[in-house]
This record gives C-alpha cells, sequence and structure tokens, in this order.
C-alpha cells in the first residue's frame, strides 16, 4: 500500500506500461520494476543515488547505465536513464507502485493482505486465498502479516476493503453489545 | 432504592447474551490520513464513499467527507481533530449525519449533532432524523394563509409573517435582531408553533442568556436550543442550520407547526468559508466558496407551507443577517434577500434616536404575508403605511421651510404620533386585536390632540383599559376577525370614551 502519490509518478507508470504491453514485455517489466523496489528498500546507496539531487544527471545515468545495462529490460533501462534525464528519479518509488497497480488491474489480480495472530501454514493461506477468489472472482494474490494484537483469527485487506474475522473485533462487538443491551 | 437483583440473575443474563452473540465477519472499507491540520484531514483510500458521509477515525473521532478527489479524500472532522494522526486508519459508516427529532428535545439545549449539551438526562422519545434532505415538491405545499404573530405592531401591521414563510430579519450589530426574534418565540404561547432557536457563532454567554429570558417567559415549555457556539469548530457552525432544521421539519411533517430562527446566517456562511478555502476550492467574491448560495439556498427553500394531503403543518424561517454599517449589498446580504420572502430591515441609526424596535417601516418588506394577515388587521394597516411615508417624504421636506400650512402640519403631527405608535418596548408583546385597536387609534386621528410624549402613556394606558373595561370588543374583534361597521362603531365608541378619561386625568 502507498500512503503518498504524485500525478507525474502516475503518469510515468502509465507511459511505461504502456510500452511494455506493446512491446509484449509485461511480465518481464514488472519483475524489474518489483527487484527495483525491493532494491529501493534494501540498498540505502541505490536510495540515496534516486533521491540525492546532489548527483549529476550524466553521473546518475552512468550509474544506471552500469548497473542494469546487462540485466535490466531494454524498455526498463530506458525508462531509467529517461527519468534521470527529465529529473525525475526520485518518483521511482511511487512508479513501482503504480506500474504494480496497473499490472494487477490489467490482469484481474487482487492483491490481499492476510494479517493473523499466528503464522499460518501453507493450507490455511491456500484456503483462505480459494475463498477470496471465489467472493470476488479474481485472481488473489496473497501476502500473510503477523499481528500479535489480533489475538486469533484472521484479518484481510483488499484494496480498500476489510473483512475481518480477529478474535479482537468480536471481543469488541460483544462488548458493545453488552453495554448496549 | 435498593435494587433487587441477585449475582445468579446477573450471571444468567450475561451467559444467555454470550450465548446469543453470533460470529459474524466485519467488513468495512478503510482509509488512511495522509495530513490532518485545521480541522481537515486528508485521507487516501477510501475508494467508495460518498459526499457527505460519516466516516469513523481510530481515534473515535469522526468526520464528514466533502471533497472526493482523483487520489484523496477530504474530510472535516467534528471536534477536536488534535487525536487524529497521520497514518491512522479511517473506517466508512455508510451512514449520513443524522440528529434526534421529536418531543423530547422540547425545553432542551443541544449542540449541532443533536448531543445535549444542558447537563440534563439523555434524551428520549425521539428518532433519527437526516439532516440534509431536500426541501418539499411543489405539489406537496400550498400557499401561505395563516398568520405567524409576532406580536410587535409595526411587524404585523406592515411587514406580517405567515406560516410556512421565510422572513430576514437584517441589520448591523446591537440593532435588536436576536431580541426581535426572542420575542417573536415568547409570543408564540399557547399558539401551539414549536419553536427551534439555532445560535451559530455566538458568545457562550449570550446563548446562555437567551435561554433565561425564554425560560423566564415560560417560552421553553415548547422550545429547542442548538447551539453551536465560537469555540466550536467551523464544521459543528456549519451544519447546526440544518440540524435545526432537521429537528423542526419532524413538526412541519407531521401536520403541525413549527417556527425557527437561525441566528445569525453570517457566521455560517463564514463558518463554510473556512471549510471550503481549508479545503482548497477556489474562493469567490469575498473569498467565499462558488456555491456559497446554494448553501443558503437549500437551508431555507426547507421552510414550507404544507398542502392539506400532507398535514396541511407548516415551517417558518426567520434568518438574520448581520450587515457591516448598514451595508446590505455585500455578498452574504443580497443573496439571503434575493432567497426569502421580504426582510426587516433594523437600522442602527433609528435605534439609537430611541425608535425601538428599529425598523425602518420604508424598505422592509413581506412578499407572502399579507395573504395571511387577518382582514381587520389589513384594513387598519393599509393607512398606516400610507401615512407614514407621506410623513417620512413630508418630514425630510419640511426641514427646510419655517412655516407650513395647516394640512401639511396636520400631517407632519400625524406622522409624528404614528411613529410614536409603533414603538414597542422589548418583551411586550401584545396580541392582534389589542393591535389593531391601537393603530385604528392613531391613524384615524384619535391620538392628534395627545402630546406627542405622552402617546405612549395614551396607550399603555389603553392596553389596560382593553383588558378590563373593553375586554367585550376585544372578544368581538377576534371573533369578526373584520372591520365590520358594528366593530367600528364599537371601537369609535371605546376609544371616545378612554379618551375623555385620560384627558380627564392629565
Amino acid at each position: 500500500m502507498f500512503i503518498k502519490t504524485s500525478k507525474a509518478a502516475r503518469r510515468y507508470a502509465r507511459a511505461i506500461f504502456q510500452l511494455a504491453v506493446e512491446k509484449e514485455a509485461e511480465a518481464e517489466v514488472r519483475a524489474d520494476f518489483q527487484a527495483l523496489a525491493g532494491l529501493l528498500r534494501d540498498s540505502a546507496e541505490f536510495a540515496n543515488l534516486v533521491h540525492d539531487p546532489a548527483h549529476h544527471v550524466h553521473r546518475q545515468q552512468e550509474a544506471i547505465q552500469k548497473l542494469f545495462g546487462e540485466r535490466a529490460h531494454p524498455v526498463v533501462l530506458d525508462s531509467l536513464l529517461f527519468l534521470a534525464g527529465r529529473g525525475r528519479l526520485a518518483e521511482l518509488p511511487f512508479i513501482c507502485e503504480h506500474i504494480e497497480k496497473l499490472h494487477c488491474e490489467r490482469n484481474a489480480i487482487l492483491r490481499a493482505r492476510i494479517a493473523t495472530a499466528a503464522p499460518l501454514d501453507d493450507e490455511q493461506l491456500t484456503a483462505i486465498r480459494e475463498r477470496l477468489e471465489k467472493r470476488f472472482g479474481k485472481t488473489v494474490e496473497a501476502a500473510a502479516q503477523i499481528d500479535p494484537s489480533l489475538l486469533g483469527g484472521f484479518k484481510v485487506r483488499v484494496g480498500d476493503a476489510v473483512l475481518d474475522f480477529s478474535i479482537r473485533t468480536q471481543l469488541q462487538r460483544l462488548r458493545e453489545s453488552m453495554i448496549n443491551a | 432504592m435498593p435494587i433487587d437483583l441477585k449475582p445468579e440473575e446477573v450471571s444468567s443474563i450475561l451467559r444467555q447474551q454470550i450465548a446469543d452473540f453470533k460470529m459474524e465477519a466485519q467488513t468495512y472499507e478503510i482509509g488512511t490520513v495522509l495530513s490532518v491540520g485545521d480541522g481537515i484531514a486528508r485521507v487516501h483510500g477510501l475508494a467508495n464513499v460518498m459526499a457527505g458521509e460519516l466516516v469513523s477515525f481510530a481515534s473515535g473521532a469522526t468526520g464528514m467527507a466533502l471533497n472526493l478527489e482523483e487520489d484523496n479524500v477530504g474530510v472535516a472532522i467534528f471536534g477536536d481533530d488534535i487525536s487524529v494522526r497521520e497514518g491512522d486508519e479511517v473506517r466508512r459508516t455508510e451512514t449520513i449525519a443524522s440528529v434526534p427529532a421529536g418531543k423530547g428535545l422540547i425545553g432542551r439545549i443541544v449542540d449541532a449533532l443533536g448531543n445535549p449539551i444542558d447537563g440534563g438526562p439523555p434524551l428520549q422519545d425521539v428518532t433519527p432524523s437526516v439532516i440534509e434532505v431536500k426541501a418539499p415538491g411543489i405539489i406537496d405545499r400550498q400557499d401561505v394563509k395563516e398568520p405567524l404573530q409576532t406580536g410587535i405592531k409595526v411587524i404585523d401591521a406592515l411587514t406580517p409573517i405567515g406560516r410556512g414563510q421565510r422572513e430576514l430579519i437584517i441589520g448591523d450589530r446591537k440593532t435588536g435582531k436576536t431580541a426581535l426574534a426572542v420575542d417573536t418565540i415568547i409570543n408564540q404561547r399557547g399558539q401551539n408553533v414549536h419553536c427551534f432557536y439555532v445560535a451559530i457563532g455566538q458568545k457562550r454567554s449570550t446563548v446562555v442568556q437567551v435561554y433565561e429570558t425564554l425560560k423566564k417567559y415560560g417560552a421553553m415549555e415548547y422550545t429547542t436550543i442548538v447551539a453551536a457556539t465560537a469555540s466550536d469548530p467551523a464544521p459543528m457552525q456549519f451544519l447546526a442550520p440544518y440540524s435545526g432544521c432537521a429537528m423542526a421539519e419532524h413538526y412541519r411533517d407531521n401536520g403541525g407547526h413549527a417556527l425557527i430562527v437561525y441566528d445569525d446566517l453570517t457566521k455560517q456562511a463564514q463558518a463554510y468559508r473556512q471549510l471550503s478555502l481549508l479545503l482548497r476550492r477556489p474562493p469567490g467574491r469575498e473569498a467565499y466558496p462558488g456555491d456559497i448560495f446554494y448553501l443558503h439556498s437549500r437551508l431555507l427553500e426547507r421552510a414550507a407551507k404544507m398542502s392539506d394531503e400532507r398535514g396541511g403543518g407548516s415551517l417558518t424561517a426567520l434568518p438574520i443577517i448581520e450587515t457591516q454599517a448598514n451595508d446590505v449589498s455585500a455578498y452574504i446580504p443580497t443573496n439571503v434577500i434575493s432567497i426569502t420572502d421580504g426582510q426587516i430591515f433594523l437600522e442602527s441609526n433609528l435605534f439609537n434616536s430611541g425608535q425601538r424596535p428599529a425598523i425602518n417601516p420604508g424598505i422592509s418588506v413581506s412578499r407572502v404575508g399579507g395573504d395571511a394577515q387577518i382582514k381587520a388587521m389589513k384594513q387598519t394597516a393599509g393607512s398606516l403605511r400610507l401615512d407614514l411615508a407621506q410623513y417620512r417624504e413630508l418630514a425630510a421636506f419640511s426641514q427646510f421651510a419655517s412655516d407650513l400650512d395647516a394640512s401639511t402640519r396636520r400631517q407632519l403631527e400625524r406622522g409624528a404620533r404614528l411613529m410614536e405608535v409603533i414603538k414597542q418596548g422589548i418583551r411586550e408583546p401584545l396580541p392582534v386585536a389589542k393591535q389593531i385597536v391601537i393603530i385604528y387609534a392613531g391613524t384615524k386621528g384619535y391620538l392628534d390632540e395627545v402630546p406627542v410624549e405622552r402617546v405612549r402613556d395614551f396607550e399603555r394606558g389603553l392596553v389596560d383599559a382593553l383588558d378590563s373595561t373593553y375586554s367585550d370588543l376585544i372578544d368581538l374583534i377576534n371573533d369578526q376577525q373584520a372591520l365590520t361597521d358594528e366593530v367600528k362603531d364599537r371601537i369609535d365608541r371605546a376609544l371616545k370614551d378612554y379618551q375623555r378619561v385620560f384627558n380627564e386625568n392629565l
């Protein structure tokens, strides 16, 4: 879930994504941007390169060429060089988010976050995922998360909607019903 | 009183409740607070939220979604915004704002959301009622036809108000606007009209004053006060008139009669301007937003006289507007003047020269109330309006001329006395029959022999006499409702009679 957003990021993301679809490289481009998002989270140096306005455009472009010249898909590489040239490299985290969103929209994929008090095994996770797929009629990509404050049960977040089966919420409801009775 | 309840019973009740409790999934939609400040929160998410929907914050605060934008939702927070933090979860409630309405509100003071703030018990005998509803349609209405007696001579005679009308009270600060409205509420005693006084952006001490006055005159028995004071946040001040209106509509829609006073709409417009600017809506004239006209028109359109099929109830609105230095061509005054069915102008120079109520009868109008006047008053007031208009013209002219002919002087003398007649003390409402006799005395020349400074004494004595000696005359006027020859004759005789008594005591 992204918190902040920018209109520019949305527009760049749409352009890059359309180009990828045209070149029939949607999956590769998406994978590359996913990797970039991971890199931004994990590598302080790469984040610094992207965010620090003190770096000169040519140095940024040189670095990008060196880092991704061999590894990234040409569309991704060109996009990065173009963003650097336009001084928009700082939008990269948002662009990654938007590419992901566009990919999900195009392929009818729902991203769900399943929070539980205790870790789920694969079987449970699959069961929940199948139920969700049935309910929403879309492919569901689930990410698990541990939240001990739920006490038990689970809580699924899909987009803006929340399905709350947690013990914490049930107890709260029980409390309210007893106060109001 | 000891409560006779055994511990076993308590646990059995609890056991029952727990047994009846159903495990159900809670589904809801959420968003995240991006930024918060000045009572406004920007929220990401809440993709399906509707305009005007209530949302609840993780801290327990509630807000109203006002701006639905491409990538965020602007929410006005009711109450304190300190508790709301960036990153907080915001939940849709899928309800729009509503307030309690019904009998339980009578005599209470509530805030803009209908919570009692008078320290009394929780509201009983009330049902929730949606704040923003559409005004009644054309078919649901009928002409304004019954009078709403204000008890103030100059209003009931020259700018009469009918049940279901919207009459604006406009004037500078300290010209008696609130006093006029409060007197009108006091005069509704025994008229089966439920009154609502909505205080917007006022000092709390002023609200207490109004409450004490109404209580002293027994008017709280049929009145509710809705208060969004100056210390309440702007969204509350913006909502208060709609809340009061929703409460008053309960009577209108059930065949009853209600009167609502908005004191004052200038403050509401300012609160809405603050909200709009903080929501980054583009400012227009005087920095008010583009929909400021609709803000007031949709509120005042809800005042109506319902058709007989719909129960024939009515909601009369008395909005108040405060002007700066008598400037009625400012944005908000012109807007509200154009929406209402007439206006009562109060002027500070009249007020300061002792003409109270400081109503300027020349520019005050009532566009529909004339139909609602009783016939006797219509017959009496016709010549009063003419005489006053002539007096104003001559009074301006006569300042330059030293010696005047007899007829001009007579008109001036008459006018000066009529100006005394339309004076009236605060909290001294008069029933319409007495008003008719007094105005009749003025226009028919019974006061011409009375010195100007004694006119008020004459009137006071006459009112007392009408209560005792001539009480059958009042009954007759109330019975006939018109100035028939018989009524005229009786009034003439009574006035001649009283004139003699008055002169003897001189």
